[in-house]
């Protein structure tokens, strides 16, 4: 009973835990301007996902060492740090838009201008993993972030005609006055938000932060399979409801305030209320691990001691690179950059370089020195190798299509 | 393997600098002829009439009571300086031609009268009159047609 209700708590905050701001904004983003065109790419990002996430939780359980710990061993100090610094600059880039989506959603109920927030903002972050265990901060912020299921009420008081939605998601084109070029680099920009290296950096250095062994797969394999699927959906009704009260408006997704618009239109006061709650809760679950992920990328490849289950004075540097990355990105935010640009820019590099830690999990997912019996079986291989080009495609065409694109103006 | 990493390294830098300049809002490219004038015109009035519908989504939920006034207030607010700033770039676009000072004349009257508009929604917000904020944002059903019309005339 207490295995069942563990997974149960774990799937709930799976799926509270999977939307952030990189999700908020480019599925009412793509959903105002491309309709239900491009709600496929959900779909291929969340089974990416899965594969990933799934891979990097039994390297870490079968291993009980997390993913930067294992590249550089696995494959060299040099690739090591060409990936370090590459998904340390993504992570930061990320960091920063979640900060800055936090002070946000605060400015939303104050009615305070967020850049004056950002220092509360970042200075609440610092102190929540400063103070709080690691398993209630997970717990407490995922659970929070199932308040955005009211998007999937919203769309449901919408009354979508379902046969039509079907229709045009599985029969998506490029729409009239956009070009098979702004198409592929918002399709990219979903496949990243879908598919962020830092759930997978946070997923597998918290396998290892909560000891997870062996028996513990079964719990990782539901989190995984069933609530980040469930976790999709709800990035599919952000796009559905944007779909249904933007595009016929003409309404283009610029500020993270217009995402509860159409909630507060159809659902009141209480809707809104939740969905800002939910907002909150998103953005700041995920800005602490952005944050963390900073310090467990950096800890984990030069070899420090690293994580909450240590005190803080046997992982000092651990928490030195936590705490300068939170400032950092505070004052990032607060030079005046556009946190919507930010939060573009975060989920469309974050595609480009996801090869970079794709590769090595499967290769470590593949090698019983590491994983035991537990490699990977000729289904996921299968599957691997083919998001591996997926991957690789994306990885090549991301700054050629940002380029031509204008960043998808 | 030094030049291993650092090749990389730089290429890393490069992009960060080229996001981290991307980042700041609203970059201004040159228009060298009336088309390429027209055509960032357009854009604008794109632009623009995003930020007026929003305005009127956000009165009319407004007048429902179906929001907060600090939600309407930030919301407003933000969109007010996203149309500044969508004016702001516009105007300073360097017009090529005669013909591109009479396309800016005209636009820019229509950008005005949107800021000037959703600046009246936002002090409407500010001082509480939320449920008569259709109202207040009736003039901006015209801004809505204007632009249309501006866009659709001027569209390729």
């Amino acid at each position: 009973m207490k295995r069942v209700a563990e997974i149960f708590l774990g799937i709930l905050t799976a799926i509270g835990g999977f939307v952030d701001i990189g999700d908020l904004v480019a599925n009412a983003e793509t959903g105002a301007r491309f309709r239900m065109n491009l709600a496929w790419v959900v779909v291929v990002g969340v089974v990416g996902i899965i594969l990933y996430a799934e891979m990097s939780g039994r390297v870490a359980a079968m291993s009980k060492r997390a993913v930067f710990d294992l590249v550089r061993e696995r494959l060299g100090p040099g690739f090591g740090l060409v990936n370090l610094v590459a998904a340390f600059f993504i992570n930061f880039l990320t960091m920063t838009a979640e900060i800055a989506g936090v002070a946000i959603a605060i400015s939303l109920v104050v009615s305070v201008n967020y850049i004056f927030l950002l220092p509360v903002s970042g200075f609440l972050v610092w102190l929540v993993i400063w103070r709080m265990p690691f398993g209630a901060m997970e717990k407490v912020f995922g659970l929070l972030g199932l308040a955005l299921l009211v998007f999937v009420v919203t769309v449901w008081k919408l009354g979508p005609d379902w046969n039509s939605v079907f229709h045009a998601a599985s029969h998506p084109h490029v729409p009239k006055g956009e070009t098979p070029f702004t198409y592929a680099y918002y399709g990219i920009a979903l496949f990243g938000a879908a598919m962020t290296p830092y759930e997978v950096f946070f997923f597998s250095s918290g396998a290892v932060e909560e000891k997870w062994t062996e028996k513990d797969l079964m719990v990782e394999r539901a989190n995984v399979l069933i609530g980040f699927p469930l976790g999709g959906l709800l990035s599919l009704s952000i796009m559905l409801a944007a779909t249904m009260v933007f595009a016929p408006r003409q309404i283009s997704v610029d500020q993270l305030s217009q995402v509860a618009l159409p909630t507060a239109f159809i659902m009141g006061k209480l809707g809104l209320a939740l969905l800002l709650l939910g907002i909150f809760a998103a953005t700041f679950g995920a800005a602490l691990e952005t944050a963390l992920s900073s310090g467990y990328t950096v800890a984990q490849h030069f070899g420090w001691p690293w994580g909450k289950h240590l005190r803080p004075n046997e992982s000092s540097r651990f928490h030195v690179v936590i705490a300068m990355a939170i400032l950092a990105g505070v004052l990032f935010a607060a030079s005046g950059v556009d946190p919507v640009k930010v939060t573009e820019y975060s989920i469309v590099l974050s595609a480009a370089a996801l090869p970079l830690t794709y590769f090595p999990i499967l290769v470590i997912a593949n090698d019983p020195d590491y994983v035991g019996e537990h490699v990977n079986g000729r289904f996921t291989n299968f599957l691997a190798f083919i998001y591996l080009v997926i991957l690789v495609l994306v990885a090549v065409a991301t700054i050629p299509l940002m380029i031509i694109t204008k960043a998808g103006a | 393997m030094r030049r291993a990493v650092v090749v990389p390294m730089l290429g890393w830098a490069l992009t960060w600098s080229l996001a981290a300049g991307a980042c700041v809002s609203h970059p201004v490219g040159p228009a060298r002829s009336f088309s390429k004038y027209e055509g960032k015109a357009v854009t604008t009035a794109e632009s623009a009439l995003s930020a007026v519908e929003t305005v009127r989504l956000a009165a009319d939920t407004a007048a429902k009571d179906h929001a907060f006034g600090p939600y309407l207030s930030e919301l407003v607010s933000e969109i007010e300086g996203s149309a500044s700033g969508v004016q702001g770039t516009f105007e300073s676009i360097q017009p090529p031609d005669d013909q591109a000072d009479q396309l800016r004349d005209e636009l820019d009257q229509i950008l005005s009268d949107v800021v000037d508009h959703i600046s009246a929604v936002r002090v409407a917000v500010r001082r509480g009159h939320l449920l008569d904020l259709d109202q207040v944002a009736q003039d901006l059903q015209d801004d809505s047609k204007h632009l249309s019309d501006f866009a659709e005339e001027h569209q390729k």
